[in-house]
């Protein structure tokens, strides 16, 4: 301790002097530190600016033949250089060709896939040694074909591909007769292929899209999102290319999407430019429905070789465009059932009738179903006098609308334009169809035999009111079959008539579309009930999507509402599927039943 | 040029010479401009030196800074990258492990339905999956076929061919890196990244390719700033030290230009004294010196003015006395005859000195009237050569007394001139007398010579000659060559002095020149129209013949031409005479 006064003093003001310095050094580090220690609270920031368009995926690389491989290597290397799509000429494919076939052989005609290994057979050892030529067969279980335009056909049994290999240059095996045809296998499919959902509005010009479900190989070039958009121009399948116009003009390309900020920036030709001015909601409709995910919280912007869309910057939000769901209903719809002779609307705790006739006591009706015009329309078959409609508008009142026998009619089916469809038994082996507008009844044209001359049991119309669905009933038992609907003027004709399930021996019970693309069939085998999902436009049944049924309780009747709502009466009760829970719970008792969605 | 071709190729390599020739000149006049300029301006060495300096350290710092920013940057990308590709590799590893690829095998004849994926889809999907499109994975396998995988949209090419043997020669779990352009199909740029391999499971070669783009851009951000930064800084030191400079410069070149003007004459020149500074110190002591220096100067000017005055006044006050003295020394000595002998050579020499008494009293009066600014020019057009020979014909008597003959040499044609004729006359007469005295009987040439500006007249004699040193002396009053002498013609003394100052009143000059043993020459030089400057003289100052001697005796050699000699010669004079031949 210093007892001398000045100095102390002295001492004590350096030490001041000091103290503040290192206070101020301190602040200006913390002041400029790097990684702050501190702050207040705030809404955290998210990053959207990530490429979500950019999904990654999985390519082949084709590498060529080796040096004197064997025969079996030469067709193993051919079948992965297949499933290459690096290359749009598969270059390295036919360098395991001989020249002549490298030159004839022509893959773009169809895809075949096969199940996942093809195990080649062929001369092995000594034999091979002096062979001139040799055949190796891939032997494998055919699962489907995939035409030039991207349709799924389910294909069954088992293949046996031959091939034919020669001495090349060099004492070098190449296969002299390649299929006229891409061999791939499931693996291949999952890797190298995308389903996908194109949307294209209806030919009649209304609000809304139909849906096109294709398999599309990814360009790896260009990735995903342009993939799929090509796709779209390139315009529907043949099956509802009579039922749908695409938006988009003729000979429009696309030259790039790319993503800035927010704005996915689709980057088409020039012919774009002279679509309709009443096309361009359609056009964008269309756009945001294929693009679906890969551009949800976006903004999308179209423009035309760099340059905005007729001079002034055409973005479009996809919400705003969620008017042209094909599905048509919202995402938690009405549902409504049969008690007590009345038509109910189902609620949080129980339910109400509905308005007008339908909601009242009188005339007995069965099998309703329930139109998405507001308020909602009843179709029912009304004691034996045929199809009867019903506004639920409080004073509604019956109309006939379709003449018939209630026992040869099928239930009605709306369809979104307003339209009320049976199919009625004119003869053993002969069916009529009807539709009816505003009371008006006008017989369909059916084109194909499936469904005229056959027992249609029930008939059901898509929600994209593109398809219809239908139970027939033939010698060899039932069957479901889809047909498209082509609409033009007042007429409305059924095509393309496919059957959907190829099995015989069972008892379809009830069918009723899920959402635009896939249809949910009960059917009754010799294990008991059974609910399916099939996808209609691939002919095939959705795996992993099988509802567990109740093994004890008899369904007789199931509805369905996308995205997974589905209904089902049985024994008195309407019950609901819970997806998440997979379970069944309860919404309605006590005699309740045909649980009916808007549509479908 | 229509010229021959010949003809033509000489003229054109003579100008390119002359470009040539014309650039250098052109480039070494701007050198010269530069240097003038950079050694005159202090305050641009100043901040070109702080600008260089600066310079070099910003941009030290500035690499030293970029380099560990990217070093640290890479490092730490590299590293995750190191390690995500690690574990990546050991889960690839799990499923392409031997014992699963018998699962796959077996599956399908287990027909589950083709759930179990090939090995190296499964192993790349799960990769892919995981990378979330932050790099791409590339597989390969030389060992089997249909093995090859690649992710997205990464061109596999883009692998290099020594990276690929490195690892198929590695140890399984070894990975190696290296830095890569990636290459991808479609219409993606390539961007650098980086490319780190691993060898599992025999021969499969799994590869990770990291793109750096963003590092990149970051990068390349960061450089901006940085140069954006250096640049500013030297910009702003730069400036500084221009403003600094400045502040101190400008009283430096306002003190300079306040000197300038006091040099020249200006003694109430002063400096404005702002603040207390340094700077304001020198100011006031300039001032100060300034002033004492003026007062200084003004003592001495009333001091000469002083003298000046009373060297007049007593000249004027001597010459009353003098012309009673006068008159009865000329009584005095007209009646000589009749005093005795002693008597009369006392009357002559008393006339004799009177005589020399009066014109020295004249030549003072005269020396004075210059000295008060008293004297006045009577100019008119003369030809120089009746000017000369009514100088000659004056000294003619004086010359056959002392046996001397004048050589002249005048132009044939007239030599008009702007002069007073009356002091001309006094100037040459006066250096035909001094030839006179000092040319001891030899020939004494007098040369006029003229051209376009100017006129001269060289009075050359072969005496004595004068000292190294003299010839300046020459000009002062009452000075003396060899004070052992006697002044045989009786001089006053002051006789070159008057003649210098007439010589300076015409604007032209006298000079001098002379060599012990080889005699003297002066030369008067006159400008032709009064009143205008003289850069040159017509005449040599050094007598040619002494210059041809001269070269002669010195190096150079006899075989040189008199041209040569001559041009030597007028080099040497114009050494000699201060650099003003011109012409």
């Amino acid at each position: 301790m210093w007892t001398d006064g000045t100095r102390s003093r002295g001492r004590r003001g350096r030490g001041t002097a000091f103290a503040a310095m290192a206070l101020v050094v301190v602040a200006a580090a913390n002041a400029c530190a790097v990684v702050p220690t501190t702050g207040s609270p705030r809404a955290a920031e998210e990053d959207n600016s990530r490429d979500t368009l950019n999904q990654p995926y999985v390519r082949m690389i084709a590498t060529p033949p080796r040096k004197d491989a064997s025969p079996e290597d030469i067709v193993k290397g051919f079948q992965a250089a297949m499933a290459s799509f690096d290359d749009p000429t598969l270059a390295v494919a036919r360098q395991y060709l001989t020249e002549t076939a490298a030159q004839k052989w022509n893959p773009w005609r169809q895809t075949t896939v096969f199940e996942t290994k093809l195990v080649p057979e062929g001369l092995s050892g000594q034999d091979l040694k002096d062979a001139k030529d040799t055949t190796v067969t891939l032997k494998g279980t055919a699962v489907a074909t995939i035409d030039s335009e991207g349709r799924y056909t389910p294909a069954s049994g088992v293949v046996a591909q031959q091939f034919t290999l020669a001495r090349a240059s060099g004492a070098q095996w190449r296969i002299e007769a390649p299929p006229d045809a891409r061999l791939l296998s499931t693996d291949d499919l999952k890797r190298d292929y995308r389903q996908v959902d194109l949307y294209y509005p209806p030919a009649t010009q209304a609000v809304g899209l139909v849906v096109d479900r294709v398999w599309v190989p990814i360009n790896p070039g260009t990735g995903v999102p342009e993939t799929l958009v090509r796709r779209l121009l390139a315009g529907p399948t043949a099956s509802i290319r009579d039922s749908v116009t695409s938006a988009f003009p003729d000979g429009t390309d696309l030259n790039q999407i790319t993503v800035e900020g927010d704005t996915v920036v689709v980057d088409f030709t020039s012919p774009v430019e002279s679509v309709p001015d009443d096309r361009i909601e359609a056009m964008k409709a269309q756009l945001t429905w294929t693009l679906g995910d890969l551009v949800t919280g976006r903004t999308v912007e179209i423009r035309v070789d760099g340059e905005p869309f007729r001079g002034t910057p055409l973005r479009f939000n996809p919400r705003d465009y969620s008017r042209f769901d094909p599905n048509v209903l919202p995402s938690q719809p009405q549902q409504y059932y049969m008690q007590d002779g009345k038509l109910f609307r189902a609620k949080e705790k129980g339910g109400e009738p509905v308005g007008g006739a339908a909601g009242a006591q009188g005339a007995s009706f069965d099998k309703p179903a329930v139109s998405v015009d507001s308020p909602p329309q009843v179709a029912a078959l009304v004691g034996d006098e045929g199809i009867w409609v019903t506004s639920t508008a409080v004073g509604g009142q019956w109309q006939r609308w379709i003449e018939g026998k209630t026992e040869d009619l099928t239930p009605p089916s709306w369809d979104r334009y307003g339209a009320v469809w049976t199919a009625e038994r004119v003869g053993d082996h002969e069916t009529q169809i009807w539709r009816a507008i505003s009371g008006q009844a006008g017989r369909v044209t059916v084109i194909g035999k499936g469904l005229a001359e056959s027992r249609v049991l029930a008939l059901r119309v898509s929600r994209d009111g593109a398809r219809v669905a239908a139970i027939t009933q033939d010698a060899n038992g039932e069957a479901v079959e889809i047909g498209t609907i082509v609409r033009s003027g007042g007429e409305a004709t059924i095509t393309n008539v496919q059957r959907l399930d190829a099995r015989t021996d069972q008892d379809i019970v009830d069918i009723a579309w899920q959402d635009a693309a896939s249809l949910l069939v009960l059917s009754k085998g010799k294990g008991g009930q059974e609910l399916s999902t099939w996808s209609v436009m691939e002919g095939m049944e959705v795996p992993d999507a099988a509802i567990k049924l109740d093994a004890q309780a008899e369904i007789g009747s199931i509805v369905g509402a996308p995205p997974d709502h589905v209904l089902a009466g049985s024994d008195g009760e309407v019950r609901t599927y819970n997806v998440d829970k997979k379970a069944w719970g309860v919404i309605a008792k006590n005699g309740a039943t045909d649980p009916v969605y808007p549509l479908g | 040029m229509p010229a021959p071709a010949p003809a033509k190729k000489k003229p054109r390599r003579r100008t390119l010479r002359q470009i040539a020739r014309g650039v250098r000149r052109r480039a070494r006049r701007a050198a010269g401009r530069v240097r003038r300029v950079w050694r005159r301006s202090l305050q641009l060495r100043v901040v070109t030196s702080t600008l260089v300096i600066s310079m070099a350290v910003v941009a030290v710092l500035g690499v030293f800074l970029m380099q560990s920013i990217a070093t640290s940057v890479l490092k730490s990308r590299e590293l995750a990258a190191v390690e995500e590709s690690r574990a990546n590799i050991a889960t690839a590893s799990g499923y392409l492990a031997p014992q699963s690829a018998e699962v796959a095998d077996a599956s399908p004849e287990g027909g589950s339905g083709g759930q179990v994926a090939n090995p190296v889809d499964a192993a790349v999907s799960a990769l892919t999956e995981r990378s979330g499109g932050r790099y791409d994975v590339v597989v390969f396998n030389e060992g089997g076929i249909g093995d090859g995988r690649a992710s997205g949209k990464i061109d596999y090419g883009s692998i290099p061919a020594r990276l690929r043997a490195k690892v198929q020669a590695s140890e399984e779990g070894v990975l190696f890196t290296q830095p890569v352009t990636l290459r991808y199909l479609g219409t993606k740029s390539p961007e650098s990244g980086l490319a780190i391999g691993g060898r599992v499971n025999g021969t499969y070669e799994i590869y990770h390719l990291f793109p750096l783009g963003a590092e990149e851009t970051t990068l390349l951000a960061v450089q901006r700033v940085l140069i954006g930064v250096g640049v500013a800084l030297v910009m702003l030191l730069a400036a500084i030290a221009y403003l600094v400079t400045r502040q101190v410069v400008t009283p430096v070149r306002l003190a300079r230009q306040a000197a300038e003007r006091l040099a020249a004459g200006r003694l109430e020149e002063r400096l404005k004294v702002r603040g207390e500074d340094d700077l304001a110190r020198l100011a006031t002591s300039f001032n100060e010196m300034a002033s004492n220096l003026a007062v200084k100067i003004h003592q001495l000017e009333e001091l000469s003015q002083v003298q000046r005055q009373f060297v007049s006044d007593v000249s004027h006050e001597l010459r009353t006395p003098l012309t009673t003295v006068r008159m009865a020394a000329d009584l005095l000595y007209e009646s000589r005859e009749d005093f005795d002998p002693a008597a009369a050579r006392s009357a002559e020499l008393m006339q004799n000195q009177l005589e020399r008494f009066e014109s020295m009293l004249a030549d003072l009066l005269e020396i004075s009237r210059y000295d008060a600014g008293a004297a006045t020019l009577d100019v008119e057009s003369v030809d120089m050569r009746d000017v000369v020979l009514r100088a000659v014909g004056d000294s003619e008597a004086l010359a056959e007394r002392q046996a001397t003959r004048f050589e002249l040499r005048l132009p044939s044609e007239h030599c008009m001139a702007e002069v007073d004729s009356r002091r001309v006359e006094r100037i040459l007469r006066n250096l035909l007398f001094n030839a006179i005295e000092h040319g001891e009987g030899r020939d004494i040439v007098v040369t006029l010579g003229a051209d376009r500006d100017a006129v001269a007249v060289a009075v050359r004699d072969h005496g004595v000659g004068l000292k190294p040193g003299e010839e300046n002396l020459v000009f002062d009053r009452f000075w003396r060559g060899d004070p052992s002498r006697a002044r045989t013609i009786g001089g006053t003394g002051l006789g070159l002095a008057i003649s210098r100052e007439d010589a300076m009143l015409h604007g032209g000059w006298l000079q001098a020149w002379g060599s012990p043993g080889e005699g003297t020459q002066f030369r008067l030089s006159l400008p032709r129209l009064a009143g205008s400057d003289l850069r040159g003289s017509p005449l040599p100052l050094v007598p040619p013949e002494v210059e041809i001697r001269r070269a002669w005796r010195g190096h150079v050699t006899p075989v040189m031409s008199p041209a040569v000699a001559e041009v030597g010669a007028r080099s040497l004079e114009n050494a000699d005479a201060g650099g003003f031949d011109v012409d």
